[in-house]
């Protein structure tokens, strides 16, 4: 079993960009690129196959034919997908995008384009660490790519209690 | 006036005597040569600089028309008479624009024949982004760090060989105590003549033969204060049967002294 990101976003150079930044977390973490829901949708059922966990998707708000924020709230509906942590990375979006993204789609985090490297990857570290916790996952394999203090405490209250 | 001269007397060479211990002239030619060099330094930095921002400009200038220039290029290509060497050009161009531009579904295939190409996902990914497409080369870009092994391996049995000598660098790693690294550097050279050796670790910039360049000593100085922010310590020794450069780290960093 190992973590995925699932990286959504239509612009190949933008995505290229993300895969970039997230490279430090390759070693520890599955990354996988889409460029539109239905090349996410195949890459999130390959992720199923193999066992692994869909930890988190990084979305784009506008898509070729939908927006991120309709497939976020479809993802949130689903059962399999609806603890992955979900966040939003968008260059524009009007108040009701965002009341729809909190209020349906769940997500986790807004972050704005152009970002900055440190900060998405402190995101991903905490959204990555959330979803371990909430899922009651071992962290100990996965402490590089996490916030280690959060992931070791919630796991030595699971321990106890177990 | 009578009564005070005697104590100015008294004083004075005491005073004195602070500047005119046997060192003196050493220290202070020391301190001069040291300013000296870092002057130097300092005027290569601001020439560094006004070096950058010259260069600065114009990149941004190409980078701008960069982002045009394919597009019209294109566009001219395709009114050219010769239109065997235009179609290849133009496919020339788009490959190469289109190198990065990859869509997903293509770069997760190459990624997984590169990944049983080298046998890591994380390397599978770098090669990617960083362009190649070939497994063939994917295969010998991840072996790049055991290439470079094998190179210096090759120097060494070349030396052997070959009637040039080009002589043998040993490089040795011991713990000398707990917690400490030592790494050594050794060649069988001629060693350091005895008339630089005081002066190797000084930065320097030489204007040897009528050229700017930059003199031995500028490396050296720099892997002192490199060493010297890890705690370590960095020894020289030299002879007519070769130069031993040891350095000493410690493995964790001393406690702050608050």
């Amino acid at each position: 079993m190992k973590l995925s990101i699932v990286i959504l976003e239509d612009d190949a150079e933008v995505r290229a960009a993300l895969e970039r930044d997230l490279m430090t977390f390759a070693p520890t973490v599955r990354i996988e690129p889409a460029e539109d829901v239905l090349d996410a949708e195949s890459v999130i059922e390959e992720i199923q196959d193999d066992d692994d966990a869909f930890a988190l998707i990084l979305c784009d708000h506008r898509l070729p034919g939908t927006t991120g924020i309709d497939f976020m709230i479809e993802l949130a509906k689903r059962e399999a997908t609806a603890e992955t942590r979900k966040v939003l990375i968008t260059g524009q979006s009007d108040l009701q995008d965002t009341i729809r993204a909190v209020n349906d789609a769940h997500i986790d985090h807004f972050i704005a384009k152009p970002w900055n490297a440190d900060d998405l990857l402190h995101v991903v570290r905490n959204e990555l660490t959330e979803y371990v916790v909430a899922k009651n996952i071992n962290p100990l394999r996965y402490l590089q790519v996490l916030n280690q203090v959060r992931a070791l405490d919630a796991f030595r209250e699971f321990s106890e209690s177990d | 006036m009578g009564s005070s001269d005697p104590d100015a007397r008294d004083s004075l060479p005491r005073v004195y005597s602070l500047f005119e211990s046997p060192l003196s002239d050493d220290v202070i030619e020391e301190a001069r040569t040291e300013l000296m060099a870092q002057e130097r330094l300092a005027s290569l930095g601001s020439l560094s600089a006004g070096v950058a921002h010259e260069l600065n400009n114009p990149v941004a200038a190409i980078e701008r028309v960069g982002e045009y220039l394919a597009d019209d290029v294109i566009a001219l290509l395709e009114t050219a008479p010769d239109r065997k060497w235009a179609a290849l050009a133009i496919s020339a161009l788009t490959d190469g624009l289109e190198s990065i531009a990859l869509s997903s579904r293509q770069e997760r295939e190459l990624r997984k024949e590169f990944t049983s190409a080298t046998g890591d996902g994380a390397t599978a990914m770098r090669l990617t982004l960083g362009g190649i497409r070939d497994p063939k080369l994917a295969r010998k870009a991840a072996k790049g760090s055991e290439i470079e092994l094998e190179s210096v391996l090759q120097t060494t049995e070349n030396s052997e060989e070959t009637e040039e000598d080009l002589g043998l660098i040993t490089i040795r790693t011991l713990s000398p105590r707990p917690g400490w690294v030592r790494v050594q550097i050794a060649d069988d050279g001629p060693g350091v003549p005895r008339d630089i050796l005081p002066r190797i670790f000084e930065p320097r910039f030489t204007t040897k033969s009528g050229q700017v360049r930059f003199g031995m000593g500028i490396g050296l100085s720099v892997s002192r204060t490199i060493i010297g922010r890890h705690y370590g310590t960095m020894r020289i020794d030299t002879g007519e049967s070769g130069t031993t450069v040891t350095v000493d780290i410690p493995t964790k960093a001393p406690k702050e002294q608050q």
